[in-house]
This record gives structure tokens, C-alpha cells and sequence, in this order.
């Protein structure tokens, strides 16, 4: 099966709810209607055999009304196809997708951890690579590059270190 | 030298205690294996056959109770700064420090939200080596300059 055989077969499925397109030889499907979120993906992993979730991005967007937008990565094996399922909405809240492949787990805590995406129903979102006592997240557009206040915040293994620069 | 010519049985040298020991320090410099990003891939060419850290006398060790050098290779990140300082606190005395590469010296390019300018900001630093990464003559350098200053240290009174 090839990228044009899946889109007409999820138009059938989803008729209007998708835009399904390629662009500098990848493959997108931009999710219209959030409603249709996760039917989408639970069809495309046992219906079209995307069994491979490779990655979850997001993306900030400060000057559009949806500010932030997500893309999972997901790739089909048998049929050598890679596609790039995408969402835009203008908060931070959106739908995971670990009840569906569990390996999104940690994908999904690393974009809450650097995007600040509250992915609703993720068993365990807790920050992944910062600190626990860090505020913000860094990847945002709006978060200053330098910004280090957050080093003295707490000496968390009591050594007396003081940062000054 | 001149009072003491021929004075002395055979096999009888003098020197002062400070030479001694420093001479001994100098010649046996252990590192603690501290290696935290591409600048670590640099000292362990450094330390293999081509550059050959053994000759010096150098050898790396995997545990900072038996190191008396602590060489920072790559960039000091806010998280892993406790635990730098921790291994430094394990190492007894005496004990240098070389801080390795741009990034160890002054956080280099990574002037960012989550890298410490600078391991200086932790740790006391006897030597800088800039470069991204330095070539291993550079940290040899470093090394050799760090012989040269122990063999200046007092080791009888401070």
C-alpha cells in the first residue's frame, strides 16, 4: 500500500475530518477535527499496520491562533511507509496516544518536560531530562536562552555550591 | 655542591624532601576518568598509543579515592554540577584540576539556560585548555605545564 491508496481509504473512513497531503517528499495527514484524534491513530495502527511509533514533536508557533501543534511519527513496516500525523490547537492540552503504543510514553513526558504539552490521560506525566525543581519549559519560543536564575533555587545534595554567572 | 665535592661515599645523592616528593608526584599523576561530552573522545586519544599518557607516568583511574587530577572533558550541565563537585570532594589531597575544552572553561558556546559557565564555578581550576575540543598536544601541554608547577609546590610547610 502507498501514501495515495491510504488517503483514499481514510477519506472513506474520515470523510472531511482529514487533510491528507506531500510536501518535500514526506508524507502528512493534518487532523481537521481534533474529535477524531485518536480513532485516527488506533485505525492506522491496526487497520493499516503502523505498528512504529517513531517520535512525537511538538512544535511552538507563538504568532498563529494554534499556538502549538504536534506530530507523531508513525511508520509501517510491512508496507515501507512513513507518514507524519499532525494536530494544531491553540492551547497546550492535547490527547496521548500511550494507550495506543506504549513506547510514547517517554516521548510524550519529554514534550511536557522541554513544550510544557499536557498530554490528557498519560499514566505518568512527570518531567524527563531537567530537574524536578525547574520552572518552565525551555523550548518554548517565549523562554528566555539564558535564563539561569534557576541554578541557585536549591543545593540539592547540600555541597554549598553557588553559581554566579 | 662545591664544599660537598668528593666528601660523599659512592652511590649517595642529596636533595631536599620537597624535590622528592614533588618529583614523585609529578611522575605518577593519576586522573580521575571524567569525561562528559566529545572533548572526553580527546583525552582518551590522548591517552592512547599514539599520544601515550603512560610514558608520563599517567594513568587513568576509575575511581576518584585513588586520583590525584581531576580532568573536566565537556560541558558542566546545571544537573550534573552536584555530582562533579561530589567526585572532586572524594579525591584526596593533594589534587589538581585541569579544565578541558571551551565548554569546561567557560561554558563555550552554550551560553543556555541549563550549562554552568564554567567549571571554575564549582571546582578550583589550576589549568585551562581552551579549544573545541583541544588537540591532544594541547592537553599535553596542559599536563606538562601541571608538572612544572608541582615540582614548585612546598610540601614540607604550606
Amino acid at each position: 500500500m502507498n501514501f495515495s491508496e491510504l488517503t483514499t481509504q481514510l477519506e472513506q473512513l474520515f470523510p472531511g475530518k482529514l487533510n491528507c497531503y506531500t510536501q518535500f517528499g514526506c508524507n502528512f495527514i493534518r487532523i481537521k477535527d481534533e474529535a477524531v484524534y485518536k480513532e485516527l491513530h488506533r485505525t492506522l495502527k491496526e487497520k493499516f499496520s503502523f505498528k512504529y511509533m517513531v517520535d512525537v514533536v511538538a512544535t511552538h508557533w507563538p504568532k498563529k491562533t494554534d499556538k502549538f501543534e504536534v506530530t507523531n511519527n508513525l511508520f509501517s513496516i510491512e508496507n515501507k511507509l512513513r507518514v507524519f500525523v499532525k494536530l494544531s490547537r491553540p492551547d497546550h492540552v492535547f490527547p496521548t496516544i500511550t494507550d495506543i503504543w506504549k513506547g510514547a510514553n517517554f516521548m510524550e513526558r519529554e514534550e511536557y518536560d522541554l513544550m510544557g504539552i499536557v498530554f490528557e490521560g498519560h499514566p505518568d506525566l512527570r518531567r524527563v531530562l531537567l530537574p524536578d525543581f525547574f520552572e518552565g519549559h525551555p523550548l518554548r519560543k517565549d523562554f528566555p536562552l539564558k535564563e539561569r536564575k534557576w541554578f541557585n533555587k536549591t543545593d540539592e545534595q547540600n555541597l554549598g555550591i553557588k553559581f554566579t554567572k | 655542591m662545591g664544599v660537598i665535592t668528593n666528601k660523599l661515599p659512592d652511590n649517595v645523592i642529596t636533595t631536599t624532601v620537597d624535590n622528592v616528593i614533588n618529583w614523585g608526584r609529578k611522575s605518577s599523576i593519576w586522573p580521575v576518568t571524567f569525561g562528559l561530552a566529545c572533548c572526553a573522545i580527546e583525552m582518551m586519544a590522548t591517552g592512547a598509543a599514539k599520544h601515550d599518557l603512560d610514558r608520563l607516568g599517567i594513568i587513568f583511574r576509575a575511581t576518584p579515592r585513588q586520583a590525584d587530577l581531576m580532568i573536566v572533558a565537556g560541558t558542566v550541565t546545571r544537573k550534573m554540577a552536584p555530582i562533579v563537585r561530589k567526585v572532586w570532594d572524594q579525591m584526596p589531597e593533594p589534587k589538581w584540576c585541569i579544565a578541558m575544552g571551551s565548554c569546561a572553561t567557560s561554558g563555550g558556546i552554550y551560553d543556555t539556560y541549563s550549562t554552568v559557565q564554567g567549571v571554575d564555578e564549582i571546582l578550583p581550576v589550576d589549568f585551562y585548555v581552551p579549544g573545541c575540543p583541544p588537540r591532544p598536544e594541547a592537553l599535553l601541554d596542559a599536563i606538562v605545564a601541571l608538572q612544572k608547577k608541582i615540582m614548585t609546590e612546598k610540601v614540607t610547610r604550606k
